[in-house]
C-alpha cells in the first residue's frame, strides 16, 4: 500500500489494520461495534448458509443443535456455538423475518422419546440477504488486492 | 460431568428467564432442554465418551452467558418498550380527548366571567372604565371566537387563544390565577382542535 503523505507514521499503520479488517473480524461483542441496520453478523451468515444446504440436501428444516452441528462441520471449528450465542443469532434471524420456526408435533417428540423440537426453516428473505451478503464479500475480496498492490 | 453441567445449563436457563412472560420463558427452556438432549443423544451416538460431551455443555454454557444475558435485555426491553408505549398512548388519547371536552366549558364561564366582570366595574361607584372595557372587551372577544369556532375551528381558536394571552397579561397583578387558567383554556383549546370530532365547514 502506498504511503499516503498527509498521514503521520501512526496514522498509517493504522490505515493499513484498516485496511486488513474484514467483516468476519468483526465481534459481536464488541460494543464499540456498532452494526449497520440490516447487515448480517458472521453467526448469522453461517446460520443461513449451513441452513440453506441442509435444504439443498433434502431437511428444509433444521433445530438449534443439528444447525450448531452443521457450522461446526462448515467451519472447521473445535468446538459448537454457544447456546446463549446460537438461539440469540436465531431470534434476531426470525426477528428479521430470515427464518420461520415452529414447534414440532408433540406425538411425535413423544413417540422418539425425546424434548420437541423447535424447527427452523430459512424464508425466501434469508436466502436473498445470504445471496446479497456473499456478493458483497466476492466484491470486497476482489477490490482488496488493489488497495495492497496500490 | 455431564449431568452436572446439563444440570447447570438447565438452572442457568431458569435463572435468566425469570420475570419474563410465561410463553417467552417456556420456549427458551424447551429450547435449551432440547439441545442439551440432542447433543447428549448424537454424542453417545457417536461413541464419544460422556465427560467429554459434558465438558463441550459446559463450556457452551458457560461462552453463551453474555448472549444470554443480552438476549433477556432485549426481551424485556422490547416487552416494557411496547407495553408502557401502548399504555402511554391509551392515556395520551384518554387525557386528550377529556381536555377538549373541557375546552368549550372553560371558554364559556371565562367569557360569562369577564363580561359580567366588565359591567361590574363600569356600573361600579369607582367606575374604572378602561379596566371594565378591557374585561368587557375581552369577554366579547371570548363569545366571538366560541361563535366563529363553529365555521372555522382555525380562526376561532386563534380569536380565543389571542384574548386569553391578552387577558393573561392584563392580570398579570395575580399570575398564580391569570397564568395557569390561561394556558389550561389554550391546552382545551388546542386539544380540542387537534382531536377528532372538530367541526369542520365543508368548503363552498
Amino acid at each position: 500500500m502506498r504511503p499516503d503523505p498527509r498521514l503521520s507514521p501512526w496514522g498509517e499503520q493504522r490505515a493499513a489494520e484498516s485496511a486488513a479488517l474484514t467483516y468476519e473480524k468483526i465481534s459481536s461483542y464488541n460494543p464499540l461495534m456498532r452494526r449497520k441496520p440490516g447487515a448480517l453478523l458472521p453467526l448469522e451468515l453461517q446460520i443461513l448458509e449451513a441452513g440453506l444446504d441442509l435444504r439443498r440436501r433434502g431437511d428444509d428444516e433444521f433445530h438449534g443443535f443439528s444447525i450448531a452441528r452443521e457450522i461446526q462441520e462448515h467451519e472447521g471449528a473445535r468446538r459448537l456455538t454457544a447456546h446463549g450465542t446460537l438461539y440469540k443469532a436465531l431470534a434476531r434471524l426470525e426477528k428479521a423475518g430470515l427464518l420461520t420456526s415452529r414447534w414440532e408435533d408433540p406425538a411425535r417428540a413423544e413417540k422418539e422419546g425425546r424434548p420437541r423440537r423447535r424447527l427452523y426453516e430459512v424464508t425466501g428473505a434469508g436466502a436473498r440477504a445470504y445471496s446479497r451478503a456473499q456478493l458483497e464479500h466476492r466484491e470486497r475480496s476482489n477490490s482488496a488486492p488493489e488497495l495492497e498492490t496500490s | 460431568m455431564l449431568n452436572a453441567a446439563s444440570t447447570l445449563t438447565r438452572s442457568w436457563t431458569n435463572l435468566y428467564t425469570r420475570g419474563l412472560s410465561s410463553d417467552q420463558r417456556a420456549s427458551r427452556i424447551a429450547e435449551i432442554e432440547s439441545d442439551v438432549w440432542e447433543h447428549r443423544a448424537s454424542d453417545a451416538e457417536a461413541g464419544l465418551p460422556a465427560a467429554d460431551t459434558g465438558f463441550e455443555v459446559l463450556v457452551r454454557f458457560v461462552f453463551g452467558i453474555p448472549a444470554d444475558l443480552s438476549w433477556r435485555r432485549a426481551t424485556v426491553t422490547g416487552s416494557r418498550r411496547s407495553a408502557s408505549f401502548l399504555m402511554n398512548m391509551r392515556g395520551i388519547r384518554m387525557f386528550t380527548r377529556f381536555l377538549a371536552g373541557l375546552a368549550p366549558v372553560l371558554v364559556i364561564v371565562l367569557a360569562v366571567f369577564q363580561l359580567f366582570n366588565g359591567i361590574g366595574i363600569l356600573l361600579s361607584v369607582e367606575a374604572k372604565f378602561v379596566w371594565g372595557l378591557i374585561e368587557l372587551g375581552t369577554g366579547l372577544a371570548l363569545v366571538a371566537g366560541l361563535v366563529t369556532y363553529r365555521r372555522s375551528p382555525r380562526v376561532g381558536s386563534t380569536i380565543i387563544i389571542t384574548t386569553v394571552v391578552v387577558a393573561a397579561g392584563f392580570h398579570f397583578w395575580m399570575p398564580f390565577l391569570a397564568f395557569p387558567v390561561a394556558l389550561l383554556v389554550i391546552a382545551t383549546v388546542v386539544a380540542r382542535l387537534r382531536g377528532p370530532g372538530s367541526p369542520r365547514v365543508e368548503p363552498a
